[in-house]
């Protein structure tokens, strides 16, 4: 775990804040933590400086801490420069409706074995409120890191703009400063990192996020999307076996289920992404867009040879079961099932022909955001499996609250 | 979009490795000190990883009587540790629900059967379809018996040239562990024997060294990066050195050792690896047989030492008594099962020259032994100096790059930078980069990559036949020399804890090179 050997604050002063005094400040902080290291006398006690990216992180409200401490734990594994936004649109400052705009620096260090040199990795933290919050890309833009990527890491709702005449689907519209702070960052970043399962409005947010993203050399990563990357690998292996991949083929019916999330009423986005994945890799055409019913969501597919239905169950938290079966000559049933919400490991079962099922258990890991994100930072490029599913997602959605 | 072939439409853009088959490994040797130490712990480590399918099947083959729940049950004390017997993890129960135990003697026909019959079962309740591991963990002179039986038995898919994996057939394939003979000629009649029953590509030839994350990286530092490869010659570079130093003496291996010796056990494997992989061409792409191609034609280009050349060039020792780590430690004719007048050697130094056009003139210097002063692996190159010495203070320290291999693994360049002040004066700094500061997190061990390399049908990492010969044939007038001189040639002695006798450095010392200080 990671431990400030020095932490400071400078440019609190709302209005005075500017990039030379960051700058310099995080020169001063270098060379004290030398300075430190080195009359302390400790042999083999350096301290070692590298930077792999910058990581841009949006604060949720009032999370700022552990978004810090998130940011802190990824660099103890992608060494990074990290700046944390802790943003208040709506908060007045001592100058009513000027808002206030202060920065804090920190060196954090950690060792990473036993006699070996500490590591330490910037961290920035920016805080605005009110209309100080139209100055913070000019801040921060200045501070990404030359020559590395940039992740611009949003985990709340994405603003999305409102389109009046599309009637009361829409989500609300949020705050102009939010979304146009979103615009100008993303325009800077390399990657944009949202998580769609904590969105109200999932299939609008990671609309306006995929438009956002459209350009960016590593385009558009969801959390959620990783939180189905091992459910996706489970459902590849059940399929590996020959018999079982012709089965593929011929599937009739997929059920998802999910666990609540914020509500049950939610879009079950993560169930819809693993629905979409499969119809976007397999080439199955929505034959219209899903239908509420209860609890469920139905969705129907044409595919080669036939069609199949696909059921999702819950709300907007983690998949929780997938199944599905095929008819035809050779019956085919796979089900993969968590027991508890909180379990790292899954049941398999799978069923072919008329024999005997044959069931087992896979690890199946429950990985919390900060993996999640650093598992965004090993992976180049534009995901363009991520960009098929929800394609598929938004053609399901559409015109559906 | 629609294919051919849904699986490999589902596989694309998923961010683990593609999964291997489901396959039963079988280890041959299963009660022995690298399955419980090495190979168990890998494939549960790959199984907690979800990179191997949920029914990995695993059948030992030993000739101890056990039951499969004996098993299971020593294999959870190897794994988990004995305060987890009673309480192990779920995914402990599903793995060990898929270990089974065959007793056998290796050359017994029965023994074959019940392993047949113990395969067709659980490819049948497991789902195995079929695909097999060998696992050769065995001493090496039941290699042959256990090659033979398995065909006898009809235990072998033949005729898959690249492994099989397609999909289509079943697969077979067999891992041999080192050593690998041990002179050109064993090991080419155990390719003989291994090529009657296997096709080239069904063979797996280990050198858990190549598993290492650092070694994989010379082939991408060197490659990957544009600047490094034009000076990458004999016009820039001064020398390489390779050193893999143990601080650990003999140990359990004593019995091994004795009739092995320091060249079979360290140079002709491992270190053959990394003189390879440093000098080896850039192959067309990075494709198994492109990339060994490659090596083997570095091991062609290797100089044949005569026996007038081994006497000046290479310099063998054997550790005294001494002290390493703040540690007595005996000599190694103190050691149990030690022959008390022993001239095997414990310690290697030499130089070797590679006449190609790349390498025309430039000396590697190889140094390997145990009861060294530390634990370190790292090739050096040395670059020349700067033509032409335009400041009188200091500055005269060559440029180095350092690949260090282990413990420490990661690359540092020595460049000369001004010291801060009025005067000129330069000091040599180093730039590093540190694999444990830079990436973080876990990696897979070498003998997890490589057990998965081969479930996947990969063998890039693995050894194939010519290279293995070329290797052998490479220190052939050494071993000769070795075994076959009478009286034994002289293995001067070393005091434990030291860099190997004077003869040592005597070896770079006269070209006006010095030993690096690790």
């Amino acid at each position: 775990m990671a431990a400030a050997l020095n932490v400071t604050s400078v440019a609190g002063v709302p209005e005075r804040v500017d990039v030379g005094a960051i700058e310099r400040e995080l020169h001063r902080l270098w060379s004290s933590l030398d300075t430190e290291t080195h009359g302390a006398g400790t042999a083999g006690a350096h301290v070692t400086r590298i930077c792999t990216l910058t990581l841009l992180a949006v604060a949720p409200n009032g999370h700022c801490v552990e978004t810090a401490t998130a940011a802190d734990r990824l660099a103890t594994r992608y060494p990074s420069r990290s700046i944390i936004l802790d943003l208040a649109p709506h908060t007045t400052g001592p100058v009513p409706n000027e808002g206030t705009l202060t920065v804090e620096l920190a060196l954090n260090c950690h060792t990473p074995g036993p006699q070996r040199p500490a590591v330490c990795c910037e961290q920035i933290v920016v805080s605005a409120s009110g209309r100080a919050l139209a100055r913070v890309p000019g801040l921060v833009l200045p501070l990404l890191v030359p020559n590395l990527p940039v992740y611009l890491w949003w985990p709340d709702d994405v603003p999305v703009a409102h389109e009046p005449s599309t009637g009361t689907t829409r989500p609300e519209p949020l705050p102009p400063p939010e979304a146009d702070l979103l615009r100008r960052l993303a325009e800077n970043a390399d990657v944009l990192i949202v998580d769609s399962s904590a969105m109200r409005h999932p299939t609008a947010g990671l609309k306006a996020a995929s438009a956002l993203a459209g350009p960016l050399s590593g385009g558009l990563r969801d959390l959620t999307w990783g939180r189905i990357t091992p459910w996706r690998d489970l459902i590849v292996q059940c399929f590996d076996p020959a018999p079982m991949r012709a089965a593929l083929e011929r599937l009739d019916r997929i059920k998802i289920r999910a666990a609540p999330g914020q509500s049950e009423h939610a879009v079950p986005i993560a169930g819809l992404l693993l629905g979409g994945w499969l119809a976007g890799r397999l080439g199955w055409e929505p034959a219209g867009s899903a239908r509420r019913d209860g609890r469920l969501l139905r969705a129907l597919f044409w595919r080669d040879g036939g069609g199949l239905e696909l059921v999702v169950e819950g709300g907007s938290g983690p998949v929780l079961s997938f199944e599905c079966a095929a008819g035809g000559g050779e019956p085919c049933a796979v089900s993969i099932a968590r027991q508890s919400a909180g379990e790292a490991a899954v049941q398999i079962e799978t069923r072919l022909g008329r024999g005997r099922p044959r069931a087992t258990a896979a690890a199946l890991a429950l990985a919390d955001d900060t993996v999640l994100v650093g598992a965004e930072f090993e992976v180049s490029g534009v995901d363009s499996v991520l960009r098929e599913a929800l394609e598929v997602v938004l053609r399901l959605m559409e015109g559906v609250s | 979009m629609s294919t051919a072939s849904p699986q490999f439409a589902l596989r694309e853009g998923l961010r683990l490795r593609r999964i291997p088959d489901p396959c039963a490994v079988v280890i041959f040797g299963a009660t022995g000190d690298l399955t419980h130490s090495k190979l168990m712990p890998s494939l549960y480590a790959l199984a907690r990883l979800g990179m191997v399918p949920p029914n990995l099947t695993v059948i030992g083959v030993a000739r101890r009587m056990k039951t499969d729940e004996s098993f299971r049950g020593e294999m959870a004390h190897a794994i988990l540790g004995p305060s987890t017997d009673r309480d192990a993890p779920p995914l402990w129960e599903a793995f060990a629900q898929g270990l089974f135990y065959v007793q056998a003697e290796f050359n017994d026909p029965q023994g074959y059967e019940r392993l047949r019959a113990a395969l067709e079962r659980v490819d049948q309740e497991r789902g195995t379809s079929g695909n097999r591991l060998y696992y050769l963990a065995t001493a090496p002179e039941f290699y042959g018996d256990i090659i033979q039986q398995l065909d006898r038995h009809g235990l072998v898919e033949r005729g898959q040239a690249r492994g099989g994996g397609d999909g289509r057939r079943p697969w077979t394939r067999v891992i041999v562990e080192k050593p690998f003979g041990r002179d050109t000629k064993s090991a080419a009649a155990l390719n003989r024997t291994l090529l009657r029953v296997f096709r080239e590509g069904q063979i797996y030839r280990i050198d858990h060294y190549l598993g290492k994350e650092t070694v994989q990286n010379i082939l991408v530092f060197r490659f990957a990066n544009g600047i490094f490869e034009p000076l990458w010659n004999q016009h820039y570079i001064d020398h390489v050195q390779i050193t893999v130093a143990e601080s650990g003496g003999v140990e359990n291996r004593a019995g091994y050792y004795e009739t092995a010796g320091v060249v079979r056990d360290i140079v002709q494997n491992h270190m053959v690896q990394l003189l390879t992989l440093v000098a080896m061409e850039a192959p067309v792409a990075f494709e198994p047989d492109q990339v060994r191609d490659e090596k083997v034609k570095v091991l062609r280009a290797a100089r044949r030492l005569t026996p007038d050349d081994i006497k000046s060039e290479v310099a063998l020792g054997q550790y005294a008594a001494g002290v390493v780590g703040g540690r007595e430690v005996p000599g190694y004719r103190a050691e149990p099962r030690v022959a008390a007048d022993s001239s095997t050697p414990t310690f290697v130094a030499m130089r070797l020259f590679l006449d190609s056009w790349r390498w025309a003139g430039v000396p590697f210097y190889l140094r390997t032994g145990k009861r060294l002063p530390k634990r370190a692996t790292e090739i050096a190159v040395q670059f020349k100096e700067a033509p032409l010495p335009l400041f009188s203070e200091g500055g005269r320290e060559p440029n180095l790059l350092s690949l260090n291999i282990q413990p420490d693994e990661g690359i540092a360049l020595r460049f000369i930078a001004k010291a801060p002040g009025t005067a000129m004066s330069l000091r040599p700094v180093n730039m590093g980069f540190q694999y444990g500061t830079a990436f973080g997190g876990e990696e897979l061990t070498a003998y997890e990559r490589l057990l998965l390399d081969c479930m996947l049908g990969d063998p890039t990492l693995f050894t194939r036949r010519d290279e293995v010969e070329a290797a052998w044939e490479l220190f052939e007038p050494l071993l000769a020399w070795w075994d076959k001189s009478d009286p034994p040639p002289p293995v001067l002695p070393y005091e434990a804890g030291t860099w190997g006798p004077d003869a040592a450095r005597a070896i770079i010392e006269r070209d006006g090179r010095r030993w690096r200080r690790l």
